[in-house]
Formats: structure tokens, sequence, C-alpha cells
């Protein structure tokens, strides 16, 4: 089972990854989360929204809402340059870190 | 679709967000929650996605939005006042989901809520009896000073003093009591103008208010200023309930004037209203000093020195710092006295009691009997809800397993357990609260039926069952225990599914053998509980059916019967006999009566009954006795035709027993049996106190005091040779005649003979002896109802249990018969767990009723509480009810088509 705070932490990882190429609205973001966590992160109203508002409040995406022909207003959340910025240091360090684990794993295995 | 957005206006409420910031987030997350509902009603049901999804709004989700937000703004709500509205916000929506669940099972529902209705409905009105007639007291200060007393004879446990000793213990008393109060109960005629009313009253001494510590409603209370000189205080006070009933709660009654007996009496307050007189049950109209008993209450002789009258209840308070062992030496010492001064009515055997208030809850003697049949009958109302409850469980268990499914996909999303306990204990609260007041409503109606049902009262009473608070706080917690009882057991077995196994399988649950061993545990301890209830109406019908074989020896031909009074011109004397006669002449021509009789105490007479000290040359009195007590009754020469007491030998009262003739006596032939055994006792003589009477007639042995008793020796004295204050006119009329209606018109003549005559009571033989047998007979009712009520039910438990294992059977059942099987070997097969069940509680019943039924002992007559018939009868009938619950599903199954079966799998 995941702790909280490594399931807030990743799920932001994870958010910010998605929104990296295209904006997407808030049950589009839990849909994905768990499909690419394969179920072991769910995400509903009560959970992801404080997520997304405090990543909002600290300048990595930001909230708009969009009315598209023929659809009702959506609020969907982009990426910024901040927020680009630090889903590249995180990326950076997970690499780093994964490395590390293999590393130890393989040399317990050798 | 729920409305999402009026339900997250409703929870955003609380953060008193800025309204557009609020809008905007209505709108988002009602966006997101509707798509998640399209995902999970499918899986899941409609009603539980939408509660499952709004369950996850949680006040503590929400403050964190808020905070997210905005995270400069100081806190909206203090932390405190937050929880608190959000918790009593949280119970709104679990009544409000419980509610759209209850409304979408409407059938589920409204046999829950019948079924809870009934059990909580007899406990309720059960409740509200005991209540009125046992708990609810005026609050008496310092009741521990206080002690009822009372003397014993041989004849009489607990009988009341004569005015006469009252006043030589109240003298002797002084230093020790306080206060001595007194009272008596009296039928005062009312005088309208035009017509009478006859009252029920209770005559009291000075002490009497201020003992108790009431305060009046209105004016002021009887005192010790209203207790100086016999015949000098013409006041009354009123009771609340007839103050109520008369003078429509007019606080201007205090100084009107009526009129009683034939003179006026000034009303000069009005009783507190939760005290209703000595006895709760017997609810006085009036409060009248003692002082005027001879005017309001006419006798042939003076009842305020009158030492054989036992109609005086006293009660002391002793002063402070005197114990009761005090009043108890000072009790031994008065005794001794009275029977040195007055051995004619003072006993050597005669004792005196002395018991603490504390220890008493109506009356010593009602407390054997009144005490233990409302103990049993609160016990036999609580096995019925117990029995309710237990139904409803069963049923809530089995639905549990049918939810498992839709529980354990809920947790897998993340709800929490206690959530989902919650909701399911929620909507049990909601079902006991629904029964509850249901019950409150239907015991309403049928408390309000039995009090105004004809029963053959001996005497006019009135139970207060208006609900009080008490009453009301019962009905709650009687709610509140059976939905516990039904919500608990299912709510923490559907909530702990082996999650993972359930979603897995594709069947409905998982884990079968352990709930279905406690939904059947459950029917079991019904059916134990019912046999219980079975056996005890067994009994009482038993008890009745014995009762009512018992020939009371008269009384078998219809007749109506009037008790009445005397004016005081004409209580005694040749001026009483010619009323007597000229009432009689006039009865005689009425269309129908075939005879006509008077006796001054009818046989089998609840209220009172006259015993002197009878001796019989050559036979030596019990041990300290001046005489053998017997029962005996002043009749005159119509009376032995009209109430049915037939004549073995010599003569009956004739005409000729005149104040001036010989003094004779009529004797039954239990009595000569007794007295002369072997012996014709014609001729032969007794003394009854100081009189000498000559035996002329035998009549056949009639039950006395009870139906009940041994065969009691009586005799007949005639009536021209006793005085007698009141007397009872007995009219028979042929078989097939109406009897009320005789009663009626017997009144009509007494009002054109004298329209001054005070009419005391109007009943029929057939009444007076149904009042004996009434305990009988509304036990028999009572507890034959309430096992018929738990015996359906647990049949309904056995139906229901049986049908389940069928249904689970069903894929082995249609292999069995396609693999060739018979239709009897399967329903053998499918039965056998239901009868199991029927076995299983039968004899646990059996060993239960074994135990329960000791306690019965004393409200049963003329059958043991071990009752061979009772106890065979009951389990055979239970036995076969229970087979048909049984057979009837596994019929149905064994009918199936095999082939549907297996391909519907």
């Amino acid at each position: 089972m995941l702790t909280p705070e490594l399931k807030k932490g990743s799920a932001e990882f994870l958010i910010l990854s998605l929104l990296e190429h295209e904006p997407r609205h808030g049950y589009d973001l839990s849909k994905l989360i768990a499909s690419r966590s394969r179920g072991v992160l769910t995400f509903h109203v009560a959970s992801l929204y404080p997520l997304l508002y405090r990543m909002e409040g600290r300048g990595w995406i930001r909230g708009r809402w969009v009315e598209k022909a023929g659809e009702r207003r959506r609020r969907f959340y982009r990426i910024t340059a901040a927020g680009a910025r630090v889903l590249d240091a995180q990326r950076k360090s997970w690499r780093e870190f994964v490395a590390a684990v293999t590393n130890i794993a393989a040399a317990h295995h050798a | 679709m729920p409305d999402w957005r009026a339900e997250l206006r409703l929870r955003l409420a609380l953060l008193a967000l800025p309204p557009g910031e609020e809008a905007e987030l209505v709108e988002e997350f009602a966006q997101h929650l509707e798509q998640e509902f399209l995902d999970l009603a499918p899986r899941v049901g409609r009603l539980e996605a939408e509660r499952e999804l709004l369950e996850r709004l949680t006040p503590e989700a929400l403050r964190e939005i808020a905070r997210e937000r905005r995270p400069a703004r100081p806190e909206p709500l203090a932390e405190r006042g937050f929880s608190m509205v959000t918790a009593w916000q949280r119970l709104i929506w679990d009544v409000r989901y419980a509610m759209r669940r209850s409304r979408r099972r409407i059938g589920f529902t409204m046999v829950a809520v019948i079924s809870l209705a009934l059990g909580i409905g007899v406990n309720v009105a059960i409740f509200s009896l005991v209540d009125a007639v046992l708990l609810r007291r005026p609050p008496v200060p310092h009741r521990e000073q206080i002690a009822e007393i009372y003397e014993r004879q041989p004849s009489f446990p607990y009988a009341p003093l004569s005015y006469p000793d009252y006043v030589a213990l109240r003298d002797a008393g002084q230093g020790l009591f306080s206060q001595i109060s007194a009272a008596e109960y009296a039928a005062v005629p009312r005088d309208f103008g035009d017509h009478e009313e006859t009252l029920f009253d209770e005559l009291v001494n000075g002490d009497y208010f201020p003992l108790l510590g009431l305060k009046p409603q209105v004016g002021r209370l009887l005192g010790p200023e209203d207790d100086v000189a016999n015949g000098a205080h013409a006041v009354v006070v009123l009771s609340s309930d007839y103050w109520h009933r008369a003078f429509g709660a007019d606080r201007g009654v205090v100084g009107r004037q009526i009129r009683l007996a034939g003179r006026a009496y000034t009303i000069v307050g009005v009783a507190p209203a939760g005290y209703a007189g000595t006895f709760p049950g017997i609810v006085p109209a009036l409060f009248a000093p003692i002082r005027m008993i001879n005017q309001l209450q006419s006798a042939p002789y003076d009842q305020l020195t009158d030492r054989d009258g036992h109609n005086l209840f006293l009660k002391i308070r002793v002063a402070p710092g005197v114990s009761m062992a005090r009043v108890r030496a000072l009790a031994a010492s008065f005794t001794a006295d009275m029977i040195r001064r007055y051995p004619k009515s003072w006993t050597a055997t005669t004792s005196m009691l002395v018991i603490p208030e504390t220890t008493i809850v109506v009356n010593p003697l009602l407390d054997s009997v009144v005490v233990p049949a409302a103990a049993a009958l609160m016990a036999v109302v609580a096995l019925v809800l117990l029995v309710a409850c237990a139904n409803l469980a069963s049923f809530l268990l089995a639905q549990a397993r049918d939810r498992q499914r839709e529980i354990a996909i809920r947790i897998a999303l993340g709800a929490s357990r206690w959530s989902l306990v919650r909701q399911l204990l929620v909507e049990a609260l909601l079902l006991a609260g629904l029964g509850g007041i249901a019950g409150v409503g239907l015991s309403r109606v049928a408390l309000g039926a039995l009090l105004h049902a004809d029963l053959p009262l001996p005497l006019p009473i009135t139970v207060d069952v208006s609900l009080d608070a008490r009453v009301l706080l019962f009905a709650l917690l009687a709610a509140a225990a059976a939905a516990l009882f039904v919500g608990v057991l299912p709510a923490l077995q559907a909530t702990r599914p082996n999650v993972v196994e359930v979603i897995k399988s594709e069947n409905t649950g998982g884990g079968p053998a352990r709930r279905v061993t406690i939904r059947s545990a459950l029917v079991v301890g019904q059916i134990a509980v019912s046999l219980v209830l079975l056996i005890t109406a067994g009994l009482f019908l038993r008890s009745l059916q014995a009762r009512e074989l018992i020939d009371p020896g008269f009384g078998d031909a219809p007749a109506g019967l009037v008790w009445f009074g005397f004016p005081p011109d004409r209580n005694a004397g040749p001026r009483q006999q010619l009323l007597l006669d000229d009432v009689e002449s006039r009865v005689r021509r009425v269309q129908g009566v075939e005879a006509v009789g008077l006796t001054d105490h009818m046989l089998l007479s609840v209220e009172s009954s006259e015993i002197a000290p009878v001796n019989v040359a050559g036979l030596e009195p019990p041990k300290g006795e001046s005489g053998f007590s017997v029962d005996y009754a002043s009749a005159d020469s119509g009376f032995f035709s009209a109430a049915g007491v037939r004549l073995l030998r010599g003569r009956g009262i004739e005409a000729s027993d005149k104040t001036s003739a010989p003094t004779v006596a009529v004797i039954n032939e239990e009595m000569a049996k007794e007295f002369w055994p072997g012996k014709d006792p014609i001729g032969l003589t007794f003394r009854k106190d100081s009189v000498t009477l000559q035996v002329v007639g035998v009549t056949q042995t009639t039950k006395v005091r009870s139906l009940g008793e041994a065969p009691r020796p009586f005799f007949f004295i005639p009536l021209a040779q006793s005085a007698f204050p009141e007397v009872m006119l007995v009219a028979q009329i042929g078989r097939g005649g109406d009897a009320d209606a005789i009663a009626a018109r017997m009144v009509g003549v007494l009002r054109d003979a004298d329209p001054s005559i005070p009419v005391l009571q109007e009943t029929t033989m057939a009444r007076r002896i149904g009042a004996v047998l009434l305990p009988t007979r509304l036990g028999a009712l009572v507890f034959g109802l309430f096992a018929a009520l738990a015996l359906s039910l647990a049949m309904i438990g056995v139906y229901g249990v049986v049908s389940y294992a069928v249904a689970r059977r069903a894929r082995e059942v249609g292999i069995r018969m396609a693999l060739g099987a018979e239709p009897n070997e399967v329903v053998r097969l499918l039965m056998r767990e239901g009868l199991v069940m029927v076995g299983g509680g039968g004899l646990l019943g059996l060993a239960l009723a074994f135990a329960v039924t000791r306690v019965l002992g004393s409200l049963l007559s003329g059958v043991t509480a071990a009752d061979p018939l009772a106890f065979i009868l009951a389990p055979a009938w239970l036995l076969i009810v229970g087979v048909a619950a049984a057979f009837l599903p596994a019929l149905r199954s064994a009918r199936t088509d095999p082939v549907r079966v297996l391909r519907a799998d």
C-alpha cells in the first residue's frame, strides 16, 4: 500500500507528465491516473482537486474554463513553464533514483 | 441522475467561499461526479453509487479544498462548530439516503415497519398500563417514614380497620405518629334535580392530604379543620379527573355547591392532577370528610362507631426519630389491649401489620397478583419484540449477503467501513423509528379499545394511560434497542467480506457457511420463544377452561342485578321493608321476570363479604378463636329461586321469617357436612355471635369467594332479621331473555318507585360471574394473541430461511433431478434444514417453557404449570406449522424444471 505522502508525490509527478503534451480536465486526469497506475492510485473529487489546486497555487499548472463548439464549458488544466521545469527535475531525479535502485539490486544479485 | 449541483452547494455552503468561486467549484465537481456516477452506477446500483460519491465529500476534504484555493484565508468556522455542524449534516444525509432506499424497496419496508410496530406497540401498550397502575406515583416526600396498617385475621390477611379502631390507634400512637391518615371508599348519589348519578368517592380524615404532602390545583385540600365534629363538614374536594369531566376544568368551581345524598356540599378545591386516590385505577370523583360518612352513605347503624365494618385504609407517618420497630411494638401492645377490651371484634388470633410504604407497590394483597402478572406481561411482550427483531435481523442478514458485492466494490474504491456500518445502522434506525411511531399509535388504539371495551368490572376502574414522558422514553428505548438488534449484526457482517474474493466470484456472496448459521440461530431463537408463548397461552386457555367448567352452583338462568341503597328516612325497620316490598312487587310485574329476590351480599362478590364467628354445640372452635369463621349473607324469600340456588332439604327463607319470628338459617351442604357430619341438621341450632339460629333448610354448596376455592361452608339468614345499608335486587328471566334490558328496566322501576333511591350498580348475573373470570379470560386472550403473533413471525422466518436455502441450492437440485432424483427425495433434502431449526428451536423452547411457566403458578388455577396437555399440544402445533413453512418452498423447488435451472446457470 502506498503511503499518503508517496501517493501525493507520485501523483503530482503523474499529473505533470499527463499534462505535458495536452491540457486535460479533472475527470480525464483521474481516469488516466487510475489506468496508468493499474488501479494502485485512485483519485476522486475530494482527493484530486485539492492536489490540482495546490499545484495551481504553486504555479505548476493553470486551470481555465474553455468552451468548445457543441460542448459545454469545462475547466482544463495545462502545464506552465514552471511546471515543465519541475517535471524535468522530477524526471531526472526519478531516473537517478531508479538507476541507483537498479544498481543496488544488481549488486545483490551478482 | 442525482442533482449534484444542489448537493454540492449544500456541502460547500459551510466553507463560506465567495459566491463566484463557489459556483466555479460546484460546476467543476458536478461535471466530475456526473461522469463518475455513470461509471459506477452499473456496477453497484444507482442509489449506492450516488451515496458512495457523496460520502467521499467529507467535511475534511472540502475544508482542504478551501484551504488550497485560498491559502491566506482564515478558517471559515471554528474547529468545533465546524465538526458539529458537519456531523449533523452527515446524519441528515444518511437519513435522506436511508429514506430513499426504504422507498425503493417499499414492500420490505412495509413488512419491517409493521412487524416492528406490532412488537413495539404491544410493549408500549403494556408498559402504559404498568406505568399507570404500578409506576406513576405522586411524589410523596420521605416515603420511608410512611407505613400502611392492616389487621391480620385467619380469614383475611390484610383487613382494613374500623373507624373506632382507627380512633383508638390514633390516640395510642400520639407522639409516635406525626400523622395518621384514614380513607374509605363510598358510592354516593349526586342529585342534579331531575336525575341522580352515583359517584365513587373517597372519604378521608384530616391527616390524609397533609400526610401525602399534596398541593391543591385550585382552592384548598381537606385538612384537620374538616375533621372536627361528626356530620358538621359539608365540604368536598374534586378529583382532577372529575373536575375535568364534570366541570370542564373551570377554575371558578371553588365555592360552588353540589347536592350529595340530599344535602348541599361546598366545593373547596381540586386535588392535584397526578393524584388518583389511594388505589391507582379506582379514581374517585370526590374527596369528602370521613366525618360525613353517615350523611353521605345511609346505613341502619352509626358507621363512625361500628366496630365490625372493616373499611378504613390507614397510613401513618412516623414522628422524627421514631423507628418502624417502635411502631411495630406499639401495634403489638395495642392489639393485645384491643383483644382484651373488645373480644367480640378482636379475636385472639388477630394481629396487626405495619408495612413500610417503600415495600408496597399497590396494596399488599393485590401486589402478590398484580406484580407477577405485570412482570409476566412485560416479559411476554419483550419476547414478542425480540421475535419481531430477530425476524427482521435475519432478513437484513440475507439482504446484506446479497449486497456484499456492492459493498465490496465500495470498500475497494476507498469507502471506510465505518461509513458503511453507519449507513446500515441509520437504515435500521429509520425502520425502528417508523416502527416506533406506528407502534405508539397502535398502542393508543389498542388501549383505547381495551378501556372502552365493555368489561365486566366489579368497580368503576379508570386507568389514565395518557402518554407521559416515561412511556415515550420507554418507546424510544424499545425502538433504539430494536434498531441495534436489527442493524448491528447485518452491518458488521456485510462490511466484513473478503473484498477480493467477493469481487472475483461472479456469484452474489462469499463465505456462506457462517452467515447462514447466524441466520439459522436467529430463527431457532424465534421458534423457541414462540413455543414458550404458545405454551403459556395454552396454560391460560386450560386454566380458563378449568374455571369455566366450574359450576358456581347458582345463577344458571339469566338475571338482571341492581345494587342500591336507601334514602336516610327509610334505611331501617318497617319503612325500609315497605320500600323493598313495593320495589319487589313492581319488578315482579315487569314482563319476562320469573322470580325476584334480594340479598345484602351477593355470592362471588369481589367487593366485600360478611363473616361471622359461628359456634356449634359439641364442637371446639379453632385455638384462640371465639368461633368458626363462616361466610354468610342475608336473603329474602325470593332470592333462592331468583338466583338459582337449589334447595336440597327443608325450606328456604320465607316471608314469615320476620323480625319478630324465631331466628333461622338456611345452611349449605358443606356446612352441614362440616359441622354435623352424618346427621340431618334440620331443626338443629348454632350460634352466630350471640344469636341462636335454627337450621331450617340445606342448599347446594355454591362458590362463595372465588371460583377456584374448595367447598366453603356458608349460610343465609332472613333479610328481615338483619340490618343492611345496601341491597342487591335479583330478577331472573327465562332462558334466552335479555338480562341487560331487564337490568335497565329494573333501574327504571326503582326510579318510578322513589327517585331518591341511590342506585349504586346495574349489572347482570352473567357479568357478575364474568368479572370473576375476567383475569383468566384476559390472560388467555392476551397470551393467545401474543403467541399467535410470535408464531407467525417465526414461521415467516422459517419460510424465509428455507426459501433462501432452496434458492442457493437451485443448481444442486437441478443436477440431482437431471440425474434422476425423485421430487420427494429433493423435498426431503431441502426441508431438512428447516426441520432441524424447528426441532432445535422446539427443544430449546420446551426447556425454556419449563423454566418460565414456574413463575406463572400464581396466575393459574385448575391446572398445574406443567400441564401435560399444554406441553403436548403447543409443540405439536408448532411442529405442524413448522413443517408446512419448510415444505412449501421445498415443494416449489422440486417442481421446477431442472433444465431451466441449469440453463439459467
